[in-house]
């Protein structure tokens, strides 16, 4: 410990501060995952039961894996679109870059709840998407295909979650010393060759990234779940929240909750074990 | 050269310093004399940034006092302690000018604005960097900035600047350029210099007295006459500059010359008495290259000098120098360097096959092995 | 390596096709400001401000804006303020302290806002806080501390050490060296990372949703709205903040290229 900046005390002040701001708050959560309800006070015995109840309630549990399966599959389109769009970024130069960039970016601070009803809308069964359809030949008549399900919940999300994606591929393929894919050309490999045989693994971290990270934020996300979802789109997300609103279960909804973060900390850890570069280098 | 018996300006009494488990200073007793140029030297890791950084304030020693005048300033923070640093990276700030650069210690201490005008101007005159005075530290060359930062370190007349191997980044021209004009200016202004570096030809010809470092410990302090010709151990006698360095066990001791015996027989060494040797002490004979002089075959032993027969080995042209090897009939496994102006005699030497290196044992020295 | 020639076409109808499908909901948006739009279709092509001064009527909308950005601010400047004293304190105390600070920091911003704003919502009612904008404020902070604290992190790093030890050493006083010489080199970082803050905040959804009191931002008014159908007016807003917004992240990336372009110069 050197002397500078900050004081001794210091420590004490940080650790207060973020103890209470955070790490109180997060216990408090696993405290409650613990306690049980019995009419409308809190029973603040420890118990396991939430999570016995959980864990044999089938219909609980089929929106659980339900919900895995959804956010899984969202997160693999979002990286398979995602890639070759950051592909193309980073193919991109100059005031081109730019502007594609501020172009993927904007729309994320445009706000949330609109771009999901505009969409809902859209979506519906005189909406422009079947219009469209309808005018191409492709179908004779509205489609529910994206009403109120989880198809729809799987489309917003997948779109909305896009450039969450392309974000960490295009900042681990610009890691990539481009001395590299010169050192390949000139040892005669074809484009293709440089790219799986570099481009690809050395861009494993970003991958990861993107993976994990529309996986999480599909599995966290209730808006969207609960606007287009419809009777036939129940998420997991939208269950634990329930408990917090007319259900007032609150020890249940924690425990389902902590389940929930359970799960993530779990992919997060995937992500970091599964996302180094082979060999270890250029990170 | 000594203080004699003025009171030191600072005071390092036993102090250590530990990271953990990592003993980095041991036992550090240190003086450093008002007006003096004073030069730490080791090789990197020998603890003596660790030394300067403690001086500064910049980390809290583990053990043992530093004293300012006498008394104790260990607890004393950084920015209370009267003395400035000249950072290795220079450390400028590079939202300011050079101008504010300069003035900053005087800024934050509140002095009126001429004042602070005034003996910037004086100073970045003193520097020779008066026409840029506007500019910003990124539009500077390496050794300008290494100015400014002198500039600032010495115009808020600290009674000690620390210089944390300031030149280190500078190619050779600059940095012997540099070191000139650092020998200039503090001879001018009489400010106390700590300077600290791992390069021994810069201390030698930067210090008033050099302290030299080995693994967290001051080993010898003296003036760079005194440790060259006097190392008081096997490592300074190393250190400083190239020698020859013979192992043997001393037989006997009279006075100043100790008879010691080594693989080219009993050999006559000039040595420390206070050091107490007695027979049966393991020893190195040291004797610098330049002392020994090169016999052509034929001429005749010098009286009161150690002669002794080889082969040349190698030799070399460098430049003011040549550089020869001699392998000694007696212990051909030994090397005696030797070195030599390059004049006739030298190359005449350098030609020859077999010769004779003499020395007089007044150019000898015993330290410990 | 650029891709061929195909594979750029390719890549670069992969992009368009994803660009149309993130802006067809926006386009339909802002539309719907000027023109009557239903189900993605525009009704009739007779383009009105009436929406926008429908939305200078509606006092309770707008107060939602109004409370939208208050929240932000502050939110903004506390998690700012708070980002900087934590980053200062890792920064130099390194190590151990450093990693327990970022792991903690980041929890609320790794976890879904659900899951957070839960664990709020448990605490307050556990020390007896009732449901505010104050609630929602310190919730918002919890949430977007993570951003503004990387930033300013990343940027005392670069920073290095010395040019405090340097003005310690010259004998500034702390206040004196964090005011005269770590903030100006800070201030970039800071107002990008503000920027992103109150970005974050101002849209900010279901953490204001499970701990909002009786006012309510604008994107609870949103969803609120929801139900029964969004008013033109709130096109209107959202036709507005596209062009704020769209400024405002463009002039982020800016800020921290130029710095990066600056930095790059020195030596």
């Amino acid at each position: 410990m050197s002397p500078g900046l900050t004081r001794p005390g210091a420590a004490l002040a940080v650790y207060g501060l973020l103890g209470a701001l955070i790490v109180v708050p997060f216990l408090s959560f696993l405290a409650m995952s613990l306690y049980s309800v019995s009419g409308v006070v809190i029973d603040r015995s420890l118990t396991l039961a939430n999570f016995a109840r959980a864990a044999s309630d089938p219909v609980l549990m089929g929106v659980f894996w339900r919900t895995i399966l959804l956010c899984a599959g969202i997160a693999l389109v979002t990286t398979l679109v995602g890639y070759p769009v950051a592909l193309f970024i980073a193919g991109m130069r100059g005031r081109a870059r730019y502007g594609l960039l501020t172009l993927m970016v904007a729309p994320l601070v445009l706000s949330y709840v609109m771009k999901i009803y505009a969409f809902r809308s859209i979506l519906g069964g005189n909406g422009l998407l079947n219009r469209l359809l309808m005018g191409a030949g492709i179908i004779d008549a509205p489609s529910n295909f994206f009403v109120f399900n989880l198809n729809a919940v799987f489309l917003v999300l997948a779109v909305l979650l896009a450039p969450f994606a392309i974000l960490p591929i295009l900042l681990s393929l610009e890691k990539i010393p481009a001395a590299l894919a010169e050192a390949a050309a000139d040892l005669a490999a074809s484009r293709w060759q440089i790219f799986r045989s570099i481009t690809l693994p050395l861009s494993r971290p970003g991958i990861a990234t993107a993976l994990s990270f529309t996986f999480i934020m599909a599995i966290g996300d209730f808006i969207t779940p609960q606007m287009v979802g419809g009777p036939n789109g129940f998420t997991f997300g939208r269950v634990i929240y329930s408990q917090f609103g007319l259900a007032f279960n609150w020890p249940f909804g924690a425990a389902l909750g902590v389940l929930l973060s359970g799960v993530i900390i779990l992919v997060l850890a995937l992500a970091l074990a599964l996302g180094r570069v082979p060999g270890g280098a250029t990170r | 050269m000594s203080a004699g018996d003025r009171a030191p300006l600072v005071e390092l009494s036993a102090v250590g310093k530990t990271y953990g488990t990592a003993r980095v200073l041991h036992d550090v007793n240190l003086t450093v004399e008002d007006g003096e140029f004073l030069v730490i030297l080791g090789p990197s890791g020998s603890g003596k940034t660790t030394i300067l950084r403690l001086i500064g304030g910049f980390i809290a020693a583990s053990a043992g006092e530093i004293r300012l005048d006498g008394a104790v300033i260990n607890d004393l923070p950084i920015n209370r302690r009267p003395f400035n640093t000249v950072f290795q990276d220079y450390a400028l700030f590079p939202h300011m000018t050079v101008r504010a650069n300069v003035g900053y210690g005087l800024a934050v201490r509140g002095l009126p604005r001429p004042e602070i005008a005034a003996r910037t101007a004086k100073v970045l005159d003193l520097v020779s960097l008066g026409d840029f005075a506007s500019r910003y530290p990124a539009q500077l060359s390496g050794g300008q900035r290494q100015r400014v930062a002198l500039a600032r370190a010495i115009v808020c007349t600290p009674r000690l600047v620390l210089l944390d191997e300031p030149l280190a980044a500078l190619d050779v021209d600059l940095r012997h350029q540099m070191q000139v004009f650092l020998k200039d200016v503090q001879r001018q202004i009489r400010t106390t210099f700590l300077f600290i570096t791992h390069d021994q030809e810069e201390a030698i010809t930067l210090a008033d007295r050099i302290g030299v470092m080995d693994q967290g410990r001051i080993v010898q302090v003296g003036a760079p006459r005194d440790l060259y010709d006097r190392p008081g151990s096997a490592h300074v006698a190393r250190f400083f500059g190239e020698n020859n360095l013979i192992a043997g066990h001393v037989t006997g001791v009279s006075g100043s010359i100790a008879k010691v015996e080594t693989a080219l027989g009993v050999l006559a060494g000039h040595c420390d008495p206070a050091q107490g040797y007695v027979g049966g002490d393991a020893v190195l004979l040291t004797i610098r290259p330049e002392k020994i002089r090169l016999l052509p075959a034929g001429a005749p032993s010098p009286a009161l000098e150690t002669t002794i027969p080889g082969q040349i080995a190698r030799s070399g042209f460098a430049g003011p120098l040549t550089q020869l090897h001699l392998c000694p009939d007696a212990a051909p496994d030994l090397m005696i360097s030797v070195k030599r102006l390059s004049d006739a005699s030298a190359a005449a030497s350098a030609a020859q096959v077999s010769a004779r290196a003499s020395w007089s044992t007044a150019d000898t020295w015993v330290v410990r092995a | 390596m650029t891709p061929s020639r195909t594979a750029q076409v390719g890549l670069a109808l992969i992009t368009a096709l994803l660009l149309i499908a993130i802006y067809g909901p926006i386009g339909v948006t802002v539309a719907g400001a000027f023109l009557p739009v239903k189900g993605g279709i525009i009704q009739s092509f007779a383009p009105s401000l009436t929406a926008f001064h429908t939305l200078a009527g509606d006092a309770g909308l707008i107060r939602s804006l109004v409370i939208t950005l208050a929240v932000g601010a502050v939110a903004t400047m506390a998690s700012v303020t708070l980002a900087t004293a934590l980053a200062l304190f890792t920064t130099e105390r390194g190590g151990l302290h450093s990693r327990v600070v970022t792991v903690i920091v980041f929890l609320p911003f790794v976890m879904p806002p659900m899951v957070t704003g839960l664990a709020l919502l448990i605490f307050f009612r556990d020390v007896g806080v009732d449901r505010s904008l104050l609630t929602v404020t310190i919730g918002h902070v919890a949430i977007i501390l993570a951003i503004a604290y990387r930033s300013i992190v990343v940027r005392l790093t670069d920073l290095g050490r010395s040019l405090i030890e340097a003005s310690l050493d010259l004998g500034a006083s702390r206040w004196q060296t964090f005011a005269r010489v770590i903030l100006p080199n800070i201030r970039g970082s800071l107002l990008a990372s503000a920027v992103l803050c109150f970005a974050l905040s101002f849209d900010e959804t279901l953490v204001t949703l499970l701990l909002t009191g009786t006012d309510s931002t604008f994107p609870i008014r949103l969803w609120g709205m929801t139900r029964l159908g969004i008013t033109p007016a709130a096109n209107a807003i959202l036709a507005i903040l596209l062009a704020v917004t769209v400024a405002a992240s463009a002039l982020a990336i800016a800020i921290s290229q130029r710095r990066h372009a600056k930095d790059a110069n020195a030596p």
